[in-house]
This record gives C-alpha cells, sequence and structure tokens, in this order.
C-alpha cells in the first residue's frame, strides 16, 4: 500500500461501519480495518449471513441493521478483511502508520493515514470463581458468535449468567438453537433503577433478536432467577457441574443456598471492557467512570480525543449498544472529515447537530442500564486460593490476594509482583477483576 | 445440498466439519470442547472468547503452533493437534 489516504476506520462493528459511512459520503477516501472476515463486529458476526448459514443447525439469519446492509452492498474494496492493527504511531506531522497483517503472523503492510476512527469495541468482563478456566466455561459473546456465524453450540444443557440486559437475547438464541438453557441467573436482586422492560427496550437497535427475549425464554421453560450466580464450576476435562448461589444485594453467597446443577457450558458477562490497546498506543486520554472497573476512551462532542486527528466512537468510549454505536460512529466520521476539510463548518455543524440530537436518548439510556446493573463488592468472596486470577500466567488468587495484603494498590504493583497482565491477553479479561480488588482495597467499592 | 465438507484430523482421528467454519467451530461442532493443556498440572482449557483476545483457545495445526482456534478458518487436510502453548516469561 502506497500514498497517504484520508480516514482509516479501525473496527467494523456498528460504531466503525456507521464511521466509515459517514467520512466517505462526505468525501473522504477511507480504508475500514477489521480482524472479521468481513464486517458486522461481534454483535452481527460475519458469517451470519453466509451462504448457507441456514442450512447449519441453530443459524437463524438476523435483521440486519441498516448501515450493515448498505456497507455489504457497497463491496469490501476498502474493506480490509481478517486484519489486525499490530502497532499505531502518529509522527509529528499528524500522520498515523498503522502496521497491519493477519492474525496469526505473515505479511505485515503499513498503512499510512491522516484520520483514524477507533471503534476497536469492547471485552466481556468475567469474575473470576472456581473452575472458570474449566472448558464450556465461556464469555456468552462466544456463546452468541459461535451460534450466530457457524451454528455450533458450546454445550447442550447449559447456563447463562452474569449481569445486564445483555444475558437475555444470549439465551434466548440458545433456546431457539434447541439448547437446554437451565436457567439465566441475572447476579442484580432487583435490577430496579432501570425495569427490565426499559432494558428490553433498549435492545431492538442492539440485537435484533432481543425484542421479545423474555417471551422466548419464557416459551421455552427458561427460568430467568434474579440474585442468583454460578459461584464455581467443576469438571475434570470441562465443566461438568456448576454451583449456584442465592446472592445478598452486595453479591455475597447465602449461607446454605448453594446447590449443583449438571451442565456442559456455562456461559457469562458481567459487563464490557473497552478494548484500549490501540487507543493508548496512540496516547489517547482515558478515564475510569466511578461505576466501573474499565477505563474508556474520553472524547469531546465531536468524538475526538485527545490526540489530534484521532476520533473514538462505539464500545470503547464506554459503550451503551449498538444505536449508540453507530450514532457515535456517524459522528466521530464527519468529525474526521470535518478536520480533514472536507466539509465546510456550516455543514458540519448541521450534521453535527442533527446527530447530537439524536443521541441524547441513547446516552441517557445506556447511563440507566449502567448504573442499574453495577457490580457489586460480594464477588471477592468467589474465588478460592487456587483460583486463576489471571489465565494467560495462571496466577493463583491467594497470590493477588497476598500482594494486596502487602499493599499493592493499583494494576501496575499488582501485575509487577503477580505477572498479572503480562501474558497473552495483556491484562484485558483479569484486568476488570483486578482493578475491582485493589480498588475495593482502598476506599468503598467502585 | 451444501458444499462437500472439509475433512480434517484432531490428534489423529479423522473428523469432518461444514465448510467455512474456524477449527474452534469444527472441532464444537464434533463434539470437542478442549484442545489445550497448560502449565505442569496440564488443566484443560479450550474456547473462552470467542473474538481473539483471550489466546485461550490456542491449537496447534500442521506446521503452525499456538494459532488462535477461534479465527483460523479449517482447511481441508488440516492436522489440527492439542496445544501446550504458553508464552515464555517476558
Amino acid at each position: 500500500m502506497s500514498g497517504v489516504i484520508d480516514v482509516a476506520v479501525v473496527g467494523a462493528g456498528p460504531a466503525g461501519i456507521a464511521a466509515a459511512l459517514a467520512a466517505g459520503s462526505a468525501g473522504c477516501e477511507v480504508t475500514l480495518i477489521d480482524a472479521g472476515s468481513g464486517p458486522g463486529g461481534q454483535l452481527y458476526p460475519p458469517g451470519m449471513l453466509f451462504p448457507g448459514a441456514g442450512q447449519v443447525r441453530g443459524a437463524t439469519p438476523g435483521q440486519l441493521p441498516p448501515s450493515l446492509a448498505r456497507i455489504r452492498q457497497a463491496g469490501q474494496g476498502r474493506h480490509l478483511a481478517a486484519t489486525w492493527v499490530r502497532r499505531a504511531v502518529r509522527d509529528d506531522g499528524g500522520v498515523v502508520t498503522l502496521w497491519v497483517g493477519g492474525p496469526e503472523g505473515g505479511a505485515e503492510t503499513t498503512v499510512e493515514i491522516r484520520a483514524v476512527v477507533l471503534a476497536t469495541g469492547a471485552a466481556e468482563v468475567v469474575l473470576p470463581f472456581p473452575g472458570w478456566d474449566l472448558p464450556g466455561v465461556t464469555t456468552a459473546g462466544a456463546a452468541w458468535t459461535l451460534l450466530k456465524s457457524q451454528g455450533v453450540t458450546v454445550g447442550q444443557r447449559v447456563l447463562v449468567g452474569g449481569t445486564g440486559p445483555q444475558l437475555l437475547p444470549v439465551a434466548a438464541a440458545l433456546a431457539q438453537a434447541g439448547v437446554r438453557v437451565v436457567a439465566v441467573l441475572e447476579a442484580t436482586p432487583a435490577p430496579a433503577a432501570v425495569p427490565q422492560a426499559a432494558g428490553l427496550a433498549a435492545f431492538p437497535g442492539q440485537l435484533p433478536e432481543a425484542t421479545g427475549s423474555a417471551a422466548i425464554l419464557a416459551r421455552h421453560g427458561v427460568p430467568v432467577r434474579t440474585g442468583y450466580a454460578v459461584v464455581a464450576c467443576q469438571g475434570t476435562s470441562r465443566v461438568e457441574r456448576a454451583v449456584i448461589a442465592a446472592l445478598d444485594t452486595d453479591w455475597r453467597s447465602r449461607p446454605g443456598s448453594c446447590w449443583e446443577e449438571t451442565v456442559d457450558a456455562v456461559h457469562l458477562s458481567f459487563g464490557a471492557a473497552p478494548a484500549l490497546d490501540l487507543p493508548r498506543s496512540l496516547g489517547c486520554a482515558e478515564v475510569r467512570p466511578a461505576s466501573r472497573p474499565a477505563s474508556a476512551v474520553t472524547c469531546d462532542a465531536g468524538q475526538a480525543t485527545s490526540v489530534p486527528g484521532v476520533f473514538a466512537a462505539g464500545e470503547v468510549t464506554g459503550g451503551g449498544g449498538a444505536v449508540l454505536a453507530e450514532l457515535e460512529g456517524s459522528l466521530a466520521g464527519i468529525s474526521a472529515a470535518r478536520y480533514l476539510n472536507r466539509l465546510d463548518p456550516a455543514t458540519y455543524a448541521e450534521r453535527a447537530r442533527g446527530l447530537r440530537a439524536q443521541l441524547d436518548e441513547p446516552r441517557r439510556l445506556a447511563a440507566g442500564l449502567a448504573g442499574a446493573y453495577p457490580l457489586r463488592p460480594g464477588w471477592l468472596g468467589w474465588p478460592d486460593a487456587g483460583t486463576v486470577a489471571c489465565r494467560c500466567e495462571e496466577t493463583p488468587w491467594s497470590a493477588v490476594a497476598a500482594a494486596v495484603a502487602e499493599g499493592a494498590r493499583d494494576l501496575p504493583a499488582l501485575t509487577a509482583a503477580t505477572r498479572c497482565g503480562t501474558g497473552y491477553c495483556h491484562g484485558r479479561f483479569c484486568g476488570p477483576a483486578l482493578q475491582y480488588l485493589v480498588s475495593a482495597a482502598t476506599g468503598p467499592p467502585p | 445440498m451444501g458444499p462437500r465438507p472439509v475433512r480434517f484430523s484432531f490428534d489423529g482421528a479423522p473428523l469432518e466439519a461444514p465448510r467455512g467454519m474456524t477449527v474452534a467451530g469444527a472441532l464444537l461442532a464434533n463434539g470437542i470442547v478442549s484442545w489445550r493443556r497448560i502449565s505442569a498440572g496440564g488443566r484443560p482449557r479450550g474456547i473462552f472468547c470467542g473474538s481473539g483476545a483471550c489466546f485461550d483457545c490456542l491449537v496447534d495445526v500442521g506446521e503452525q503452533c499456538a494459532v488462535r482456534a477461534c479465527l483460523v478458518l479449517v482447511r481441508d487436510g488440516d492436522e489440527v493437534r492439542m496445544s501446550s502453548a504458553r508464552r515464555a516469561a517476558g
């Protein structure tokens, strides 16, 4: 690839697709870079509509958001699929160079751009408990992606657990695919701040099948139990049993409340943690909201990050679902175009005003949902001494607890003492839980 | 009738899977949930995040060691093997 192009959008989920379309329609030359085999991201995995998907067991092609349908029709000439950004550097002249390549080595090439939109999404938060590293225990997102893109399921008798409205559509999709979902376990005893109905109302754009998730679960006889959690998994070569506990309002297991269920898979999600590798390598400022264990990229009213020419949208800025992500993506796209002088100030101002007006409601809803499903400190009692804290380094919970007892009060100190977060995943999966642990040691729970 | 299935093997056992699947999807479609053993204790691992971020699902495919099963597509003739990959300290 040669020559500096206008805009690269990293991530082809709802935010990235919207950003690419917005910047493109403002006259920018846009390259969309994504790890997936096609656009869609984790909510709409590319295989979701691949030819023949309907013949695969359980694959139920969903209704695509209009922007995704448009970008698929637009062709993929400037879409670099199955491509990972390995490194990003911004030089003094404001040109950003991205080193890109396949997922597992091989040829690497560079892309030089004047503006970049980061729409890198998020990883799910899973809180550790004994046996959470057993095969068959996965994120809820993994169950969703495998089912939607390939029509495969991890287990045939499963539990779906964690906290947040995202659990219901995942469980409903599994039930519709013929999986026996023993129960949905929502840890938050009574998601009172936002009624369940309001939570579901946020979803039609976020997960197309979500409308009526509760009805689907009811039809399949799947109970949704609030105030319960999987607190241990047992098995030899895979999960065979899950221990379920009733929780108090702080997520402590109620004494004597535990029972076992025979299962062959457990799918978990306690919310999302933004994927910050790329924003961090470009030096984007971030903030950790008080109610959350994970940081997010900070943006101004036009989705500009603290680094000139670098914009961000969607889950990487803190999340709130696909509707919000698409609007933020559109705003980031036109802001990148304005940055490159492809939109005059008056046109930009008018379009931005229109998008911001639409952003108000989904932002309010996202804030309400985030507040309705906070992590509660009682989970700190779920791991035992031998529970794996860092999956990559196999650091036992006893080691991180000892490091905190000896004074580690932030993640770098914990990493230095225990090697947590130094492995393959760079702390993406142990980070939120360990951030919560050190925060709880320094003051009131986050 | 769809296209002919992909024929591959796992630890020498011949298997088939629908075309277009990842290695992880193909193994799961055959009821295999674990394809990595880590550390001295040999604790099993399989798929966890499903999005290329956690590296739990590392597997050996032909000459390639430690590829993410959730990302790499299975091909005809692939010899898929249990992985013991663990990144060296540092």
